[in-house]
């Protein structure tokens, strides 16, 4: 009865665990979700930090050398998880770094991984040795790229009748610039500051260049003093720029106090990449009027006028009456022209030989025979008949208006 | 009874008055001339954004749950909920509810932004039986495509997606699901969406294997989460 009670129990603990680790399983499979953290670790360069924050993924290296930077993944995943590390395409669009899967980085070949790819459990992290060799010969230069940490799941395929696998992926900026520090410097200036309104808002422009090697990211302040009422300060006003690529101008447009009137101040603009300061005083008259559209117009207004004056000449030549030119006749054509006039001439010589012989004949026949009505009417008839069939009409015509011609004289003569 | 009552609430007044005191001594102390110069400084731990949530497989099915029969097949699924957040780096799950305080950017605060994307020719294929390829299909186009709807629950400042810019399909470059600035970034910033999937198997297929299962696996979707501190 004991050892049956036993049997029992254990049947009944088996049991439930056999089921809570069942439940256990199953709710992991319905919970298998990727996920992870790149964080990248602060360089302990000097010139590295001179020109960027220390967590920005940035590198100077000279032809020949390499430099290395470590990066931390961690896993906020519940699976397993494969991890490859990889170096993408960067693409930027308006100052924002955008990937492009289709293109290949050209830094990737100079990019290694220890390690590349790698196996972490949930949870877990792993320090990652990012190396950038360069190879002796290359071309001084920047280049940007980005670091892609892909996270994959371990478990085999899914069954399913349908589905769709995912990856996790998180990818952050790479700067890499080939050269020495010296060669890859961050400079800029301060060019402008000026009064513009932007869709009805009123703001302050500051134009500035990027006169460096290095991508910027400036931040900085702008300060103001009347020079027409004393004691009248406005700021610091505080702005970041876009990220400005080298030999690019840019501007930034702070929104301007309602305590800003227009008149004359005295500036004083700041700005700030990492270590790298500047500052630029200008005296100015500010004002908010919306650029003038006098100019503008008078531009399309001259543009109208110069346009149209060229439409209306084209017009006018196209609509002249054209000089008929003879088309040029094609070689064979005249060749078959010349043959038809050499035969219909060669077909007058002949008519005009028979007319001769016939009038020799008749005139003969007259002389012999004395002459009747009806061989003059027949003479006649044979006369005209070759006449009307044959082009050769036209020969005999043509003597007409030189017998009328004498006629005319004489009538002008009567006059 | 009334002694004990007044002795209650005496009692944590007096301690409050005796830790002031004390405090207001050690400042007078330091105040008139302490030759000390160390000190220490806490500093709460790096903030990172975090990638969250990303389904390994989304599962795709018919709406009846009826088989293909050589006509359009509809299918669809979706995906859990994906976080996009802000926490200490060496946190490993999203906080339930973040303080303003619990990380630091420090100098490196960075912009987020995520996409979902795929290789260059997406489509569905089979491995189940060898060399069968009879039921497979390409998204090759905006009509025959895997249509991504992604549904963020993530208020300004928080780019909202634009509908059909993160549909899958050949050389179509994927849009951007949801993203915040440089600027906009906190402590705290955290956007969690859902992605609905679509597609249609193509009417016209004619299976080898008829009768058969076939287990079909789509392009692998990749969840990206870009950082930027420029």
């Amino acid at each position: 009865m004991r050892s049956k009670f036993l049997a029992l129990s254990l049947l009944f603990f088996s049991a439930i665990s056999f089921n809570s680790v069942f439940s256990f399983e199953l709710g992991n499979a319905a919970t298998s979700n990727l996920g992870l953290v790149l964080d990248i670790l602060p360089s302990n360069d000097p010139e590295i930090n001179r020109l960027t924050t220390g967590q920005a993924l940035w590198f100077v290296i000279p032809p020949g050398q390499h430099q290395s930077r470590q990066v931390r993944i961690s896993s906020t995943s519940t699976i397993p998880e494969v991890v490859t590390l990889s170096i993408g395409y960067l693409n930027r669009i308006n100052g924002i770094a955008t990937i492009d899967d289709s293109k290949k980085s050209e830094t990737s070949q100079w990019a290694s991984f220890t390690p590349e790819k790698f196996k972490l459990a949930p949870r877990e992290s792993r320090i990652v040795e990012f190396k950038y060799q360069i190879p002796a010969g290359t071309d001084i230069g920047i280049h940007e790229a980005f670091l892609f940490a892909t996270a994959n799941s371990t478990a085999p395929a899914s069954t399913a009748e349908y589905s769709v696998p995912q990856a996790a992926r998180i990818a952050t900026p790479i700067f890499l610039g080939v050269g020495t520090s010296a060669q890859i410097d961050t400079n800029f200036s301060i060019d402008n500051i000026s009064g513009v309104v932007v869709d009805g808002v009123r703001n302050l422009k500051i134009d500035l260049s990027n006169i460096g090697k290095t991508p910027l990211n400036l931040s900085g302040n702008v300060q103001l003093s009347s020079t027409e009422f004393k004691g009248r300060f406005i700021g610091p006003l505080v702005f970041t720029s876009v990220v400005i690529r080298p030999g690019i101008d840019s501007f930034v447009l702070i929104p301007a106090p309602p305590e800003l009137t227009p008149g004359e101040w005295k500036i004083l603009v700041t700005a700030t990449q990492i270590s790298n300061t500047k500052t630029k005083e200008f005296t100015k008259n500010i004002d908010f009027k919306a650029p003038s559209t006098l100019i503008s117009n008078l531009i399309r207004i001259l543009g109208v006028i110069f346009f149209a004056v060229i439409l209306y000449f084209s017009l006018r030549i196209l609509r002249a009456p054209r000089k008929k030119k003879e088309p040029l006749e094609e070689p064979k054509e005249r060749v078959r022209r010349l043959r038809r006039v050499r035969k219909t001439s060669r077909q007058e010589f002949e008519v005009a030989e028979i007319d001769k012989i016939i009038e020799e004949i008749l005139s003969r026949s007259n002389s012999n025979q004395s002459t009747s009505k009806g061989l003059k009417t027949s003479k006649k008839s044979t006369t005209k008949s070759p006449a009307k069939k044959a082009p050769a009409k036209k020969a005999p015509a043509k003597k007409d208006p030189a017998k009328k011609a004498p006629a005319k004289k004489k009538a002008t003569k009567k006059k | 009874m009334l002694k004990k009552l007044a002795a209650l609430v005496i009692a944590p007044v007096a301690a409050l008055g005796l830790a002031v005191s004390l405090t207001g001594l050690t400042s007078a102390t330091a105040l008139t001339g302490s030759n000390s110069t160390g000190s220490t400084v806490g500093t709460v731990p790096q903030c990172a954004w975090h990638l969250d949530g990303v389904l390994a497989d989304v599962v795709l099915s018919h709406d009846d749950a009826t088989k293909y029969k050589g006509l359009d097949f509809g299918i669809s699924g979706s995906s859990s909920s994906v976080d996009s957040y802000v926490a200490p780096v060496a946190s490993s799950s999203k906080p339930a509810s973040p303080g303003v305080d619990d990380c630091s950017w420090y100098t490196s605060q960075a912009s987020a932004s995520v996409t979902i994307s795929t290789d260059a020719s997406p489509g569905f294929t089979s491995s189940s039986f060898a060399g069968d390829t009879s039921m497979d299909f390409s998204l090759s186009d905006s009509s025959h495509k895997l249509t991504a709807t992604v549904s963020p629950s993530c208020d300004s400042p928080w780019t909202a997606p634009t509908g059909g810019d993160n549909d899958i399909y050949g050389s179509h470059v994927s849009g951007v699901a949801t993203s915040i600035t440089k600027l906009n970034t906190t402590t705290r910033s955290a956007c969690s969406y859902t992605v609905g999937f679509a597609a249609t198997v193509p009417a016209g297929k004619s299976p080898t294997h008829a009768g058969s299962n076939y287990a079909m696996t789509g392009p692998t979707l990749t969840t990206t989460l870009v950082t930027s501190t420029s």
